[in-house]
Formats: C-alpha cells, sequence, structure tokens
C-alpha cells in the first residue's frame, strides 16, 4: 500500500477509535471538555487542510523519513522523563472515591 | 466596590455604632460574598475590610471545600522513576488562604494557634488509618507536598503582612485563579490582642458556575450520552466544514 494511503487508511480508522472514546468517557467520567475541545479544533482542522496538501507533494519515503522522526522524538521524550529525576519527586491528585 | 468607597462605608458604619463598639469589637465585610464561573473567568480578587476598637492582629483564613487528596512519591526502580508510594488523605481544603498583618509566630504561641488551627502548620488534613508504616517524618514529606503542589497551582497562600492596618480600619484582598474549584468556601476572620484569640467571625462565600459554563457542565452531568454523542458531532462537523472550506479556494 502507498504511504499517502497508509496515512488516510490509519486516520479514518482512528475517527471511530476515539469517536467511541470520547463517547464512553463522556458517560463514564463527565469530564470532556467540549469548550477546550473546540478551541483545540480550531486550529487542528485548519492546519490538517496545510497538512493535507503539504504531504501531497512529497514523496512516500519522505513521508516515511518525517513520520519516523515524530515516533522517534515521543520515544526520547519518555525516556527523558522516565530516565531523569523529576524535579519534584511528589504528585498530588484527587483521589478516586468508589 | 472598589478600596477608598469601602472604607469610606466603614468609616460611616463605625460612626453610627459607636456605642456598641465595646460589645462588637470586630467588624468583617467582604466586597463580594459569591464568585460566579462564567466561560470568561480568569480569576477574581475579593477584598475584605473590617474594623477593630483597639489596635489589635488580624488572621484571615480562607477554606475552599475538602477533598479526598492521593500524594504519590516516585522512586527509582531498576533506573527508571516511577510512583512507589502513596499516602491518601481523607480531607484536603481544595483552597487556603492565611494573611494576617505581621507573621504568626509574632501574633501568638504556638499552643493558641494549634487551639485556633490558625496557620498552614496546623492545618487538619485527616490522615488515612490505612497508612503503610510510614515515620512521622516521611508523613511529612507527604504533608508537605500537598502544600508545594497546591502553591504550585496558585491554590495555597501564606502571606504575612498581606492585611494593612489605617488606624482602627483594615485591610486585605483574597486572590481566587482561575482553578479555585466550585463549592461552598469559609471565610474566619480572628481577632488577636496581646497573643490571645478575642474574637472569631466566620463568613460563607460561594464559587458557582454560571451561564453557559454552568449548561455545558449541567449537561455533561445529567445527560452524559447525548453531551457525548454532541461532542464527537461538533469535531465531525468541524472537520468537513474545514475541509469544504478550504476546496472551493
Amino acid at each position: 500500500m502507498p504511504t499517502s494511503v497508509v496515512v488516510g487508511t490509519s486516520l479514518f480508522q482512528i475517527i471511530f477509535v476515539t469517536a467511541n472514546v470520547t463517547f464512553l468517557h463522556s458517560i463514564n467520567t463527565q469530564t470532556v471538555d467540549v469548550v477546550l475541545a473546540v478551541l483545540l479544533l480550531a486550529g487542528a482542522v485548519i492546519g490538517a487542510q496545510f497538512g493535507a496538501r503539504a504531504s501531497g507533494m512529497l514523496r512516500g519515503e519522505q513521508l516515511r523519513a518525517l513520520l519516523g522522526i515524530i515516533v522517534l522524538a515521543v520515544c526520547v521524550k519518555l525516556i527523558f522523563d522516565l530516565v531523569f529525576e523529576p524535579s519534584d519527586l511528589f504528585s498530588i491528585g484527587r483521589a478516586i472515591t468508589e | 466596590m472598589n478600596g477608598p468607597a469601602a472604607f469610606l462605608l466603614i468609616i460611616a458604619l463605625s460612626a453610627g455604632s459607636a456605642s456598641q463598639a465595646i460589645a462588637q469589637s470586630l467588624v468583617v465585610d467582604m466586597s463580594e460574598s459569591s464568585i460566579s464561573i462564567t466561560s470568561n473567568f480568569t480569576g477574581k480578587d475579593i477584598l475584605l475590610f473590617g474594623t477593630v476598637d483597639v489596635p489589635s492582629d488580624i488572621v484571615v483564613i480562607v477554606q475552599g471545600p475538602r477533598e479526598k487528596m492521593v500524594v504519590r512519591r516516585k522512586g527509582r526502580v531498576s533506573g527508571i522513576w516511577m510512583n512507589r508510594q502513596s499516602v491518601t488523605f481523607p480531607s484536603v481544603p481544595s483552597y487556603y488562604a492565611v494573611a494576617s498583618n505581621r507573621p504568626l509566630d509574632e501574633i501568638a504561641s504556638q499552643t493558641v494557634r494549634a487551639q485556633y488551627r490558625i496557620g498552614s502548620t496546623f492545618l487538619d488534613f485527616a490522615v488515612d488509618a490505612s497508612i503503610p508504616h510510614l515515620t512521622d517524618e516521611e508523613m511529612l514529606e507527604f504533608r508537605e507536598a500537598i502544600f508545594r503542589n497546591k502553591r504550585r497551582e496558585k491554590l495555597y497562600f501564606d502571606t504575612d503582612n498581606s492585611i494593612q492596618f489605617q488606624e482602627r480600619l483594615f485591610r486585605t484582598s483574597i486572590v481566587f485563579p482561575t482553578s479555585a474549584p466550585e463549592g461552598d468556601y469559609t471565610v474566619t476572620t480572628y481577632l488577636l490582642r496581646d497573643g490571645l484569640v478575642i474574637a472569631e467571625k466566620l463568613a460563607p462565600l460561594q464559587i458557582r458556575k454560571a451561564g453557559f459554563e454552568r449548561k455545558v457542565y449541567d449537561l455533561a452531568h445529567q445527560r452524559p450520552a447525548l453531551y457525548g454523542i454532541i461532542a464527537v458531532l461538533i469535531a465531525l462537523t468541524s472537520g468537513w466544514l474545514a475541509a469544504a472550506a478550504f476546496r472551493r479556494t
């Protein structure tokens, strides 16, 4: 399957996963922040249009390399957070009440 | 209500009730007794003001609704930092502010402050009985972590010298950040003289969501399924709208 098509099919199936999660999340925890989502969407949907146009100008190998760089960058960030001593060892959070 | 106007009001009030001054040695009021969280809420400062009959010390303690909190401590396991220990505190104020006209240890002794729970040192978090065997020092570290994290979130304040006196009138402003949670707050004003608590005034303060913010919150809690579907539809239509708009140009 050509790389340019892979991006599309992958995003297409993500629609169903995320829609499902949004729905279940709002039923179970009532913490889906629609106002925040709208603010983020405004940037995301417009950015996606430019992204779609830009990806059309790139070859398959270039797209794959870019995707690889993003995945590796996330890996490096995760490793950094796990291995280096955090500035505060303690964190606080609201306890889940059963 | 702005500062100078509040002061004039207090002067007028105290002049009218001069005969009752002995019985009523402490008069306190706030510029507002409720805060509405609307969609453009960016925090709020409330002015607290009052009078005393003779020179005294004033301590104001504001507490937000209490909630159950977990404090987690990270430890190193084969080179990786992960949460290892946790302690649950069943009753932690979501917001806590102390204001005084001079440092608390100059105002009253440890004993008096402990008795009235004046100051963060004497704040009670009601420790859980099912605590893993920790030493007192370790417990203190977990307790301190709450203060440190809450201060970082601007939800806890200890500010000496934040109450200004002008003769017998005093004033201070209480700062509520954007993240101040909804609920019932209490504002307690202590009047101290020669290290003893002479008078104590308790005033309620409410923080509530209002307007559009309230409607969104109510819908999410009362009709969660509908809310979820709306959220998904918003996302889908905004994506479709953007695609349609860009196709034409």
